[in-house]
């Protein structure tokens, strides 16, 4: 009966667990030379984020979000920040939604929402290469 | 999780069942106990059926009503259903105009939209920001061929409680049959049928301490105050309600009745008290809306909404903490409450609407719990939000 009970929770343990803990939630800590923020939104009154980046040399050094929206794209930005900083920006413009989904089991109706992950990071990506172009790489 | 650990603030919903009705429910179930069919001629049929009437006459003595104008049914939504297909049906030679609300129980607004594709005319009278309904609205609606009012007694998102007495009297004057959805007051607010002017009203046992599945239909014996039968199948009911009763439901809410007769006053002062604690701790909060009226509610629901708040995430935040998103019987369709957007409030400000609802078994560290948990999940998620969010609501 518990195990049933479980399963019927709309949020896994992973979900929970990032949705209580959003260490990367806020602005950016600390000053960076190189950095880069996108936001994305669902409509007027819907979910929207900011992402943010501190970028030393390839790595992205600091990733910080802010959110309004539900606890699967709270946890969801928090996984997503936990996972890539430190990692190259060419790592995180490989992030699939679909292994955000599957890992956090995000319901399917909410596929248009954290696809909000997905336009962030292309604006992110964007950025970030612009800003190399026309400023010299390795400043850190 | 352990539901001792979790705090349940979410009466309006249900209620647990009280110790003394379990236990004489387990009794009635037993192999010693009433299981007898009540329509059979033997001695534990008798049995049965004497444990249906004793049930039928503490119900009645809740209510001011007589046992015999009392009919058992699975539960308010079957009430509501017979009550107003059943009346519309029956008087639909006179006419085919009926009369409600839009902040109504989907019990009655969905028997009201079916019937409306059945050929009768509804006019959904809306009501002001504070839910309440205006009663000049009401009679300038009103005609000749008019046959049913229905207008809930407490609204189960905002605890509003409308002038039943006046509504009632409106109706009387025009001979029009005047239903209530009374779930979420039977109970909880004393009500006397023997004075005030209500044809209909329909309630359910697990609102106020007695088991799911069980509820009943008032149907005042006067002229012209009849039903249709919607099921088929026999003589149970005055042919009404046909279906073997079941003998231990209906014990359950007989007792839940009775026990809810004599603490009535008790009740509501202790619900009372413990909603103020809640609002006062709660509404300094910036940006917060109150769903529903200060004054003059029924105490035991409070609903407010927080500006630039996700009401998913505020559930959430809650835990352990067990409240509503606007009604119960809405929140897994995660649409804004269709009562709160008719109240006028903004699809962010209604989907950010947490609904307590405070009972019985409600003490203090739990709506001490609930202020801190509240306040806590509201400054974290506002400051998490992008500044724009935040000014949104």
């Amino acid at each position: 009966m518990d195990s049933l009970a479980a399963s019927m929770n709309p949020y896994n343990l992973r979900t929970r667990q990032y949705f209580e803990h959003p260490v990367h939630a806020g602005k950016l800590c600390e000053a960076h030379t190189v950095s880069a923020a996108a936001e994305a939104r669902e409509s007027e009154a819907g979910a929207r984020l900011r992402l943010e980046v501190g970028v030393r040399g390839d790595r992205l050094c600091e990733c910080r979000f802010q959110v309004y929206g539900c606890p699967h794209l709270i946890a969801a930005l928090e996984w997503l920040c936990t996972h890539f900083e430190g990692k190259t920006l060419g790592a995180l413009e490989q992030f699939r939604v679909a292994d955000c989904m599957s890992l956090l089991a995000v319901p399917v109706e909410k596929t248009g929402r954290i696809l909000l992950l997905e336009d962030a990071i292309r604006s992110l990506s964007d950025e970030l290469r612009s800003t190399r172009l026309s400023e010299p790489l390795n400043q850190d | 999780m352990n539901p001792q650990q979790l705090i349940y603030l979410d009466y309006a919903a249900t209620t647990p069942v009280d110790p003394m009705v379990a236990a004489a429910m387990a009794e009635t179930l037993s192999a010693e106990g009433s299981y007898g069919n009540p329509s059979s001629n033997h001695p534990l049929g008798r049995t049965a059926l004497a444990v249906v009437e004793t049930a039928r006459e503490q119900l009645a003595g809740l209510l001011g009503a007589r046992p015999r104008d009392l009919i058992w049914t699975s539960g308010a939504t079957e009430s509501d259903n017979m009550a107003i297909t059943g009346a519309a049906r029956y008087r639909r030679y006179r006419g085919k105009h009926l009369i409600t609300m839009p902040v109504e129980h989907k019990a009655v607004t969905d028997t009201f939209a079916a019937l409306e594709r059945e050929g009768f005319e509804i006019t959904w009278l809306q009501p002001d920001q504070q839910g309440m309904l205006d009663l000049r609205q009401l009679e300038e609606a009103m005609r000749d061929d008019t046959q049913l009012v229905s207008i809930m007694f407490v609204n189960n998102e905002t605890g509003v409680v409308q002038d039943i007495e006046a509504i009632g009297q409106c109706c009387r004057e025009r001979d029009i049959l005047f239903h209530v959805d009374a779930a979420q007051a039977v109970g909880k607010l004393g009500i006397d049928l023997a004075v005030l002017p209500i044809d209909l009203l329909s309630l359910t046992a697990h609102k106020f301490y007695g088991p799911k599945g069980i509820g009943a239909l008032y149907i005042a014996d006067r002229p012209g105050c009849q039903i249709e039968p919607l099921l088929f199948g026999g003589g149970h009911e005055r042919r009404l309600r046909p279906g073997t009763s079941p003998v231990h439901q209906i014990r359950g809410i007989g007792l839940a009745a009775e026990i809810a007769c004599s603490r009535l006053g008790q009740d509501l002062k202790h619900i009372a008290r413990l909603r103020e604690r809640l609002f006062d701790g709660i509404r300094n909060l910036p940006g917060l809306v109150l769903n529903g009226r200060e004054q003059g509610g029924f105490p035991g629901i409070l609903n407010v909404s927080a500006a630039g708040i996700d009401g998913e995430s505020l559930m959430l935040a809650l835990h352990p903490v067990c409240v509503a998103s606007g009604s119960a019987c809405n929140a897994k369709s995660g649409e804004a409450s269709y009562v709160l957007r008719a109240l006028g409030r903004s699809d962010q400000l209604a989907q950010s609407a947490i609904r307590f609802s405070i009972g019985r078994y409600s003490t203090e560290q739990h709506i001490d719990t609930a202020v801190r948990r509240y306040c806590q999940a509201v400054t974290a998620l506002r400051e998490m939000a992008p500044e724009v969010a935040v000014q949104a609501g």
